[in-house]
């Protein structure tokens, strides 16, 4: 048979089959939703590559699939095949376009990052220069073994156990920890942050809508890891802006007495060890 | 002449007194020395203890003990001596006892130190799959816990304790298995050398996995609970924190290291040093030069792990503060260290399975192996490039900014060297006539497993992705793809390639076919849902989840006890094959151009009568004009018509 059939026919099932596998991907709704601009951005960096991996897989399984069955020994032949040690070319336009697909991931990923991380990408475009982005809500996560607190140090740092933040501002947590490494993971806001002691870590969100939210760990933090999540009743809750408003005066009243037996607001807190 | 010299020189005479057991060096007075020199170090270290905590006694207890342990089966043997200016005796014997087939005579040196590179691989092989089946029990305990949302028979604990073992004895196993058992018994064979460059080191190389393996358990019985609560990575400042059990993690994790890294210079200096003449580097069958790419890293990567944890070792036992921000430490250093070694370390576990895998591959499909200098070129970048992307395991961990994209980058750059691999399998089954006898069934699902493993690592090395996908279960899926679908598929493939040239049996072609098409179906119908329930936000370590995810966790857990089942459907044929068939395999059943397979079985106590010439490489299938491998007497190799 000659090679060019033993190309065309495995590339055209690859080209029905990825095309297929493209198209569906592209109608799916990819977690972490699209509840915040992180989500939504990481959601379609999923899509983008699911893509190129369904493409770049259909190809290799295809590929392979058809020559195992095609060019399996006949029974009887014990005979070897031809003495193909290499092809020059072939060899280095699979590692140029293994190149080509790389610096695209990489470049696509990079440009992504910088719209997670830097405070000015996060917001959508049309508040880059609006006082949210130039003040942006404070939040201290504070981790411990097994619970997660949350300071509020703009509006005089009151310490609440549940969290709550506005739609539509600019939201920076400042996460730390107490004890060991704890994460904190907000899985709709598309928020993963490492509380480690000592250390103040810094993360933005920018919600677009309100939602409720769950709070989970995701770093092994010791025996009650597993439970250290804020969700039911606790959940997390992104609200409107006069909703949030009115929470945080309720909240100041309700949280406000204990702060006189709280440290100080500070980025990092050494507190001192236990003995055991 | 054939030399083999056994330390302690003892005969192996069948006949038993009590005298000869209790006087000799042998395995059961070197495990009674080894308790009692322990429980000495476990006292020494009480004294020195400031604190309430006992982890000194409990260290100091494994170190000394292990020394003891070693020393009594008889590796100071030599070193004493020479310390102490005495001259040394060293009994050699001549071999006539190992030419035929194993017998009841010697089976005992495979319960002390051999100096045959084959033995010391057997110890091994047998030693680390007893070892895998042990952690894949465990693995049959978590799936248990989660079938339910909110939790099965073990508590909290225990359940992370479980998921630790598990974690932690199967990284002993994927570092040490392929390289130990296959690099130590066919390296030498493959390049036409009579022995290894330091047998004794290798002795001990195996000598640490046991110890390793029950410091590791007898952490079970430290502490209320047991066990170690921060899973395989040992993250201080938990680690720091913890019960005892942490103590038997830091030395059972440490001596695997060492192993790797004695495994690691003794297989660089044997394959730099003592190639048979004519085996030249572009004639090196491509599984050593496998054994060459990974022992760089092999040598270099665990002493930083082993520095590592005695940092966190001294931290639980005499108060400093290494890893303790509130005394000047940091936490966050304890994961750029342990990272460092353990990028490094996961490319040991994965390119020896490449090895095997390019190995076994032109074997099957009779033709050359396609791309040679491409895999090798593959292989050692793959080797060079995984010391620059570590911290795309920590990237949630405040990292500085400007290094994320840059470590970004290199991981998504390391998939072209690993990429490479693909474009061999492609090649060399182009027009090939393919045999699908066992072996290349596991290689054909080996290359399946790791695309998907391959794949789903680019989803991870991008921050925003990683960001929702670390420390969930979707990167448990990668890895268990990479490494059981990746380096175990390879294990089984080389089992049944290389049964015949270790035993003299072939497996069972039946229950080869069942082990095969069990462990393929219902290893993906098990991992290929880590991936779902990962992005639907199911962390892991943990013994909860959402109730909306239980479907697909019992799903998981009914299709892991399969996989778990089909396991034992290897074993079972290991067994049956090894000890209860009696038909002989023929001495080249795949019809191998390559050296080991031109031995014959069982191979002789120094593999080769006279050095062989090497002239011709292993992979010239196809080729009507190629000489066999190696000249085994001088001038009888045919003159190839022109």
């Amino acid at each position: 048979m000659s090679t060019r059939r033993h190309l065309i026919v495995p590339g055209l099932v690859w080209a029905v089959l990825s095309i297929a596998a493209d198209l569906t991907l592209t109608h799916l709704n990819l977690p972490p939703g699209y509840a915040t601009t992180t989500a939504a951005g990481q959601s379609v960096t999923g899509q983008v590559f699911s893509m190129i991996s369904a493409t770049v897989g259909i190809a290799v399984v295809v590929f392979a699939v058809y020559f195992l069955v095609v060019f399996r020994g006949r029974p009887g032949d014990a005979g070897d095949g031809p003495p193909v040690r290499g092809d020059v070319r072939l060899q280095s336009g699979w590692l140029v376009l293994s190149t080509v697909i790389v610096l695209f991931a990489a470049a696509y990923g990079s440009i992504e990052l910088e719209g997670q991380v830097t405070p000015q990408l996060v917001v959508p475009a049309s508040q880059y220069h609006s006082a949210a982005t130039r003040h942006p809500l404070i939040v201290q996560v504070i981790g411990q073994q097994w619970q997660w607190t949350y300071r509020y140090p703009q509006y005089g740092g009151f310490e609440s156990p549940v969290i709550r933040i506005p739609a539509n501002r600019l939201v920076q947590f400042d996460v730390t920890s107490l004890d060991v490494i704890h994460g904190w993971w907000a899985y709709t806001l598309g928020i993963k942050v490492n509380a480690e002691p000592g250390v103040n870590n810094v993360g933005y969100v920018y919600a677009l809508k309100p939602s409720r939210f769950i709070v989970e760990c995701s770093s092994l933090c010791g025996l009650w890891h597993g439970y250290m999540r804020n969700t039911g009743a606790q959940d997390g809750e992104v609200l409107s802006q006069s909703a949030f408003a009115s929470w945080v005066k309720g909240a100041q009243r309700y949280y406000g007495p204990e702060d006189k037996y709280l440290p100080k607001f500070a980025l990092v807190y050494y507190p001192s060890p236990t003995t055991y | 002449m054939s030399q083999t010299a056994t330390l302690g020189g003892r005969s192996q005479a069948a006949s038993f007194s009590p005298r000869r057991l209790f006087l000799s060096q042998n395995l059961l007075t070197a495990t009674i020395i080894g308790i009692v020199t322990g429980l000495i170090g476990y006292w020494l270290g009480a004294q020195l203890e400031t604190t309430d905590n006992g982890d000194a006694g409990i260290l100091l207890g494994y170190l000394v003990g292990s020394v003891g342990f070693l020393v009594g089966l008889g590796f100071a043997n030599e070193l004493i001596p020479r310390l102490l200016g005495r001259p040394v005796s060293v009994e050699v014997k001549a071999d006539a006892v190992e030419l035929e087939a194993p017998s009841p005579r010697n089976w005992t040196r495979y319960f002390g130190i051999s100096l045959d590179h084959k033995v010391v691989g057997i110890q091994f092989g047998v030693g680390v799959v007893f070892l895998f089946f042990v952690a894949g029990f465990q693995a049959m305990m978590i799936r248990t816990e989660l079938l339910h949302p909110k939790g099965g028979p073990w508590p909290a604990g225990q359940y992370t304790a479980l998921v630790g073992l598990h974690g932690l004895l199967m990284m002993f196993v994927a570092t040490l298995v392929i390289v130990a058992t296959f690099g130590n018994y066919f390296v030498p064979l493959m390049i036409g050398a009579k022995r290894m460059a330091f047998p004794r080191l290798e002795a001990l190389a195996f000598w640490l996995v046991p110890l390793a393996a029950i410091i590791l358990y007898s952490s079970i019985f430290q502490g209320s609970g047991g066990g170690f609560p921060t899973g395989w990575t040992g993250y201080a400042p938990l680690a720091v924190e913890a019960r005892a059990g942490m103590d038997g993690y830091i030395v059972g994790f440490s001596f695997i290291g060492i192993a790797a890294t004695i495994a690691g210079i003794n297989l660089l200096t044997t394959i730099f040093t003592m190639r048979a003449p004519g085996m030249s580097w572009s004639r090196l069958p491509i599984f050593v030069w496998a054994m060459v790419a990974v022992e760089f890293l092999s040598v270099l990567a665990p002493p930083v792990l082993a520095t590592t944890l005695a940092l966190v070792g001294l931290d639980r036992s005499v108060q400093s503060s290494f890893f303790l921000p509130s005394n000047g430490g940091s936490a966050f250093l304890y994961q750029e260290m342990f990272w460092f070694f353990g990028h490094p370390e996961v490319y040991i576990f994965v390119i020896p399975a490449f090895g095997i895998a390019l190995e076994i591959l032109p074997v099957f499909a009779r033709k050359p192996l396609f791309g040679y200098r491409l895999a090798v070129a593959g292989m050692v970048g793959v080797a060079m490039m995984s010391w620059f992307v570590w911290n795309h395991h920590i990237f949630e961990s405040g990292i500085a900014p400007g290094l994320r994209p840059f470590f970004m980058t290199a991981t998504e750059f390391i998939s072209i060297p690993t990429g490479v691999v693909f474009l061999n399998l492609l090649g060399t089954i182009w027009r090939a006539k393919i045999q699908f006898k066992l072996p290349m069934l596991f290689v054909a699902a080996f290359f399946f497993n790791f695309l998907i493993g391959g794949l789903t690592g680019v989803f991870l090395s991008d921050v925003p992705l990683d960001v929702t996908l670390h420390g969930g279960f979707f990167v448990v899926g990668h890895f268990h793809y990479t490494i059981v679908g990746g380096e175990i598929f390879s294990l089984y493939a080389a089992t049944y390639y290389w049964f015949p040239k270790l035993t003299g049996k072939m497996l069972n072609e039946r229950l080869g076919k069942l082990h095969f098409w069990t462990a393929f179906i219902f290893f993906n119908t098990t991992f290929l849902p880590f991936f779902a329930v990962g992005y639907l936000g199911q962390p892991r370590r943990v013994p909860v989840y959402l109730p909306s995810l239980q479907a697909l966790n019992v799903w998981i857990s009914v299709n892991a006890f399969l996989f778990g089942f089909s396991n034992l459907i290897w074993l079972v044929n290991i067994i049956y094959s090894w000890a209860f068939v009696k038909e002989r395999a023929p001495l080249n059943p795949w019809n191998s151009r390559s050296l080991e397979w031109q031995l014959p079985t069982p191979i002789p106590a120094d593999n080769f009568q006279r050095i062989p010439t090497i002239v011709a490489g292993p992979y010239e299938y196809g080729n009507p004009t190629a000489l066999p491998v190696a000249e085994f007497t001088p001038g009888t190799a045919p003159v190839p018509a022109s």
